[in-house]
């Protein structure tokens, strides 16, 4: 353990944390690094690819008739399943409807569940892991337990029980959902952040920070929070994917969205026992699910490496 | 007069059995059905069969006979218990149990003479004050048993259940082998109703510690425990070579493994693992001739699936609202594309194994979307449409192609699904507050006309969830159930039946198709399923160990 | 350290009394009649009904049910029985080891898949094996864990036969698939989180010192990079295996292994309280046990950490 290089642990770019105490000054600079960050995306090719690629998926979420005419809900039990034709695109499904406008239906309540949670729980678990991470001690035992206990809880119960609480107001629909979602789901994540804010903490810029008199608040935002971030983007990315996964797993035990609603994951879960005799049901929502994750991801690692002060050359 | 001796229950016809050749398959590479199985030498006594069966099943709630009320609990005691009376699988008439045979004068007095050589699987004897304790232990509210209501039509069973008294006055043993039954009105389905799982004889060690007793039930069946119930992994029985009826079981064990996913199940048929699964999912019906070959059968059953309607609602009384809904579904289509073909629609309330009407009645059954929209219209059927279902049991799909069809066949404009966990979707049929149609089954726990037909549509019935109520109905059921002579009694529930199908507080949709795989290591003709779900294990040929 | 751990040990009680109060309550507040449920659409007689009821304390009060259930415990180890009469402790000795031996075969294969999947992309930047890596994470995360658990039934266990479909009869090659099937999500999140963390590191100047040293790019990697990459990948294994501890609904139910998760939605749907709180108190000790650990780890990963 000793031959650990201590002061090149992270090693962060100290002389420029270093003058942080006028406030005009650091405006400037914070609005130069978010101009290099800029400047180091447009040359991303992964970044463009994916920018193009969630704009798409944004389109069709927002304007989903510019890609199909059909409608999603003129179904015909006589041509239940048929296979991907000229007429159907990509089938049609077990009730007879145009597959293809299905998928492009179904991107909204997808990608809107899947964002909504995945920066619901971002916001919770960054705030909590950066608290309790840095001030350790009691906050941190009180967040940590907390954060047990929630852990805990089967999210199945909880679900249950909030929808019900909720539905005597209205019907479950995309915001009841990612609500639930989201309470049940940030544990993880602010584990991660906590982790990472722990190994920051110490190091020596954080240190010379606090020596220069910078207030708790300054060196959590300042200081902490860009050295830490990483690993939460990166587990973020792909979480949207998971929720896309998780709302079907809530649709099928009675507390996600009800029928007659159309969404990726409610045609992945019906596709399962389709596999052998129509798998065009499920190969039609995995690339779309699929090229939504790797766009969030992509980006995700783009953005990150355009944040990451160490990444700096 | 009901006595009756059938000898061996053989199928043959009950069965739609599409798996004609392959018997001569089986055979072939096992030897016909004498191979008393190699380890099991002691098939000696004359009884033919013999090896080990293994079963898909899943968990049973409970193994105390009064306290079963789902079919994977009564499937496993139908093997332990005899109860008095037996049903005939090739007629779904009543046939001797350990009751030899029966009488009545009134259909409200009965009399059942037991036969005298039967024992539990411990050795103690079966006598008349066997089923007398039995009964008042599965009566008596203390031992909080589900289906003692069974014996709500038992001569002093609501001064048990109100603590007036200890004993029902109604259930009385003559002398050893004579038992005396006393209704409180006529029934004449009593000697089916007998043959239910809460009616079994209970040995005096249940008694004694009745949860011991549930993990090994001691029972006076065709297979006795062998060792404890394996709760989620399997129930393994051997055969009781005492058993007194007269047709024993075949296989020498049957094994009950618990799967908590049916598709699992199938894969481990197909790769040899389970020998027998008798509920394999109906989408696997396309694939089920390439995944088997000739190793699958399809049975039809009396389990019932309806959409009722809350006649407690206003949009709802209006009959023709009812015929109209009824006439938009395109059973045939619904069936096809979702299960496969696998379903009979329904155009009756009574199962059709059980009906003399045969192949049903209903008028306003047909698809007929011109005449059901107009009738709709006319009628001022509501333009929004809630539906209720119980998540997560597969009956997504269906329901939403019968909701596509109102759509598309009566223009019904909105249409919300209400999908719930079954406690949930209880409680709110409870209440009443179900405002629009909703899908329950119906499965007969005895094969009677009756029990197809008063618990759900008689005024105030246990399950009448609709709120159904018509007086010559209810007259017509309590007429046959008081007629001694079975072909009027009969003629009458079809009477009933007929009134229901006009006045359709339901919405029959089908009755179930069950499809049944099995491995090479059984002979596929032997295998059967009765009309209430129960593939009889103890017929099984196995044809090599 | 000694006095860390005691400290954390002590918030045991406060965190199991308050996390059963709430398990408790949510299951409480459960619409419907489990013990009308129970018996399926054709309702039981009132008389069963009340003794049902009785029996298990529905009729009770919130708090009066609690206290009776936490009274249980204490005086006489009872944690209460299910609906059918098993004894919670029984339904616990049975499904525990199923589900711990899942979760620790799942913690093996993830664990050394996603870790050395990490440090190749790392190494491989931008390069075939990388994209690899990227690819086939996607491709999980898309594609739902019941689909992949039954294209491994039926290609490893039906077609190829290598392994058992289902259930736990033939040892510890029975868990070989469920575990495949529950890491294939969480494998490919490991190995980002390695690969970027390893990225960072192996751009900064120590390591670029060591290197400019003449140190071995393998023990540059093993001693310098990758320790301090860990502290996420840690924290992530943790609260994976801590979830896994709780065992997964789906993998459990399709590979028909009696485990924890399995039954805990068994139990909520049957709305049994004492089931589900005893079950679920287990999961909390997991969790805290397990977060200890972690930060336990943290210290030896990165000295600069300390607990007083």
């Amino acid at each position: 353990m000793s031959e650990m290089h201590k002061a090149e642990a992270r090693t962060a770019p100290i002389d420029s944390q270093l003058e942080t105490s006028g406030k005009s000054e650091q405006k400037t600079e914070e609005a130069s690094l978010l101009a290099d960050a800029w400047r180091s995306l447009r040359r991303n090719p992964w970044f463009i690819v994916s920018a193009v690629l969630l704009l798409i998926f944004l389109t069709m979420a927002v304007f989903p008739q510019l890609f199909t005419n059909t409608d999603p809900r003129e179904c015909l039990l006589s041509r239940s399943r048929q296979d991907p034709s000229g007429e159907f695109w990509f089938g049609t499904d077990v009730q007879g409807c145009d597959y293809y406008s299905r998928v492009i239906h179904g991107a909204r309540n997808s990608i809107a569940i899947g964002f909504i949670v995945a920066i619901g729980t971002f916001i919770v678990a960054v705030l909590l892991g950066l608290v309790a991470g840095y001030s350790g001690g009691w906050v941190d035992a009180l967040i940590s337990r907390i954060t047990d206990m929630v852990f805990a809880v089967p999210y199945i119960l909880g679900a249950l029980v909030l929808l019900n609480a909720l539905q005597a107001f209205q019907a479950q629909g995309v915001r009841e959902v990612s609500f639930v979602l989201i309470i049940f789901m940030w544990p993880t994540m602010t584990r991660l952040m906590r982790g990472s804010v722990i190994s920051v903490v110490n190091s020596d810029f954080v240190m010379a920070a606090r020596a220069l008199g910078a207030g708790p608040i300054t060196i959590m935002r300042r200081h902490i929070l860009p050295n830490s971030l990483g690993p939460v983007i990166g587990y973020a990315t792909v979480f949207t994917g998971i929720i896309i996964g998780a709302e079907a797993v809530l649709t099928f035990l009675g507390v996600g969205l009800q029928l007659p609603a159309i969404s990726w994951g409610l045609q992945l879960s019906d596709a399962r026992q389709y596999l052998q005799t129509s798998p065009h049901l499920l190969l039609f929502p995995v690339i779309f699910v699929g090229l939504t994750v790797f766009a969030f991801m992509t980006m995700g690692d783009a953005v990150r490496d355009a944040l990451d002060p160490k990444s700096k050359k | 007069m009901h006595v009756k001796n059938s000898s061996r229950r053989r199928r043959a016809t009950g069965a739609v059995a599409v798996t004609a050749a392959a018997a001569l398959v089986l055979s072939a590479c096992g030897g016909g059905d004498d191979n008393g199985g190699g380890d099991n030498g002691e098939a000696a006594q004359g009884v033919e069969g013999g090896g080990t069966v293994s079963a898909y099943n899943c968990e049973p709630q409970f193994l105390v006979p009064g306290n079963s009320t789902e079919v994977c609990g009564s499937w496993v005691l139908d093997s332990l218990f005899t109860g008095l009376v037996q049903t005939d699988l090739e007629t779904n008439e009543p046939m001797p149990g350990v009751a030899e045979s029966w009488d009545t004068e009134d259909n409200q007095t009965w009399t059942f003479t037991l036969g005298e050589d039967w024992t539990f699987h411990d050795g103690e004897e079966i006598t008349a004050q066997t089923f007398v304790d039995t009964y008042n232990w599965v009566v008596d509210p203390d031992n909080a048993q589900q289906s003692a209501n069974f014996f709500d039509n038992f001569v002093g069973y609501q001064e048990v259940v109100d603590g007036d008294a200890e004993e029902m006055e109604g259930v009385r043993a003559v002398d050893d082998y004579t038992l005396e039954i006393e209704l409180t009105e006529p029934f004449s389905p009593l000697p089916d109703m007998l043959t239910y799982t809460a009616f079994y004889p209970m040995p005096s060690v249940a008694y004694e510690d009745i949860e011991a007793f549930e993990q090994a039930p001691v029972g006076n069946g065709r297979y006795m425990m062998d060792g404890e119930w394996e709760h989620d992994v399997q129930i393994a029985v051997e055969r009781f070579e005492d058993w007194a009826g007269e047709d024993p079981g075949l296989p020498q064990r049957i094994e009950w493994k618990m799967y908590t996913d049916i598709e699992t199940a199938y894969l481990d048929v197909q790769s040899g693992n389970l020998d027998i699964l008798d509920a394999a999912p109906p989408n696997r019906r396309a694939t089920v001739e390439s995944d088997f070959g000739e190793n699958y059968a399809d049975f039809d059953t009396s389990s019932f699936t309806y959409m009722g309607l809350p006649l407690y609602q206003e949009e709802f009384q209006d009959v023709d609202v009812r015929h109209a809904l009824s006439m938009a579904i395109d059973r045939q289509a619904i069936i096809d594309a979702i299960f496969d073909g696998a379903q009979t629609p329904a155009a009756n309330i009574i199962p059709p194994a059980l009906s003399d009407a045969g192949e049903g009645n209903c008028e306003f059954c047909e698809y007929d979307p011109e005449a059901a929209k107009e009738l709709y219209e006319e009628a001022g059927g509501p333009t929004d449409l809630t539906i209720y279902f119980n998540s997560g049991a597969g009956h997504e799909e269906w329901v939403e192609a019968v909701s596509n069809q109102w759509q598309q066949n009566l223009g019904v404009e909105n249409v919300e699904f209400e999908s719930l966990d079954f406690a949930q979707y209880l409680a709110l049929h409870d209440e009443k507050e179900v405002t629009g149609p909703y899908r329950l089954g119906w499965s007969l726990s005895y094969p009677s006309a009756q029990y197809a037909m008063e618990p759900i549509y008689a005024t105030g019935a246990s399950s009448n969830y609709a709120g159904y109520s018509n007086e010559e109905f209810d007259d017509l059921i309590n007429e046959a159930n008081a007629e001694t002579d079975p072909d009027t009694a009969a003629e009458m529930y079809t009477e009933a039946e007929a009134i229901l199908l006009e006045d359709m507080p339901v919405i029959p949709m089908w009755f179930s198709n069950y499809l049944v795989v099995h491995s090479d290591r059984v002979d596929g003709d032997s295998i059967f399923m009765d009309q209430a779900t129960y593939t009889h294990l103890e017929d099984v040929v196995v044809t090599e160990e | 350290m000694t006095r860390y751990i005691i400290r954390r040990l002590l918030q045991f009680v406060p965190v199991i009394l308050i996390s059963t109060l709430i398990v408790y309550a949510l299951v409480f507040a459960m619409p419907g009649d489990p013990i009308r449920a129970l018996a399926g659409d054709r309702p039981m007689s009132d008389a069963v009904r009340e003794t049902l009821r009785e029996q298990y304390n529905l009729d009770d009060p919130f708090f009066v049910q609690y206290a009776k259930y936490l009274w249980g415990i204490i005086s006489a180890g009872d944690f209460g029985t299910t609906f059918n009469g098993r004894p919670v402790s029984d339904l616990i000795a049975q499904r525990l080891p199923v589900t711990a031996t899942l979760a620790l075969v799942t913690f093996v294969i993830q664990t050394i898949m996603g870790i050395i999947a990490g440090i190749l992309a790392a190494l491989y930047r931008d390069r075939f094996f990388d994209r690899f890596v990227q690819v086939a994470t996607v491709t999980m995360v898309a594609l739902p864990t019941l689909v992949i658990a039954f294209l491994m039934q039926l290609v490893f266990g039906l077609n190829l036969g290598l392994f058992p479909i289902a259930g736990i009869n033939d040892g510890l090659i029975s868990y070989i698939l469920p575990a495949l099937a529950m890491a294939s999500v969480s494998t490919g999140i490991l190995a980002r989180l390695v690969r970027s963390e390893l990225l960072d590191s192996l751009t900064s100047d120590y390591v670029r010192t060591a290197t400019a040293k003449g140190m071995k790019r393998t023990r540059v990697v093993t001693r310098h990079g990758l320790r301090n990459s860990l502290i996420p990948a840690v924290t992530f294994i943790g609260a994976d295996l801590a979830s896994m501890m709780a065992g997964s609904i789906v993998v459990e139910a399709i590979f028909n292994l009696p485990g924890l998760g399995e039954q805990v939605y068994r139990s909520i749907q049957a709305q049994e309280g004492t089931v589900v709180v005893g079950i679920v108190t287990l999961f909390v000790i997991f969790f805290v046990l397990i977060n200890l650990i972690v930060d336990i780890l943290y210290g030896l990963l990165d000295p600069r950490i300390r607990y007083e």
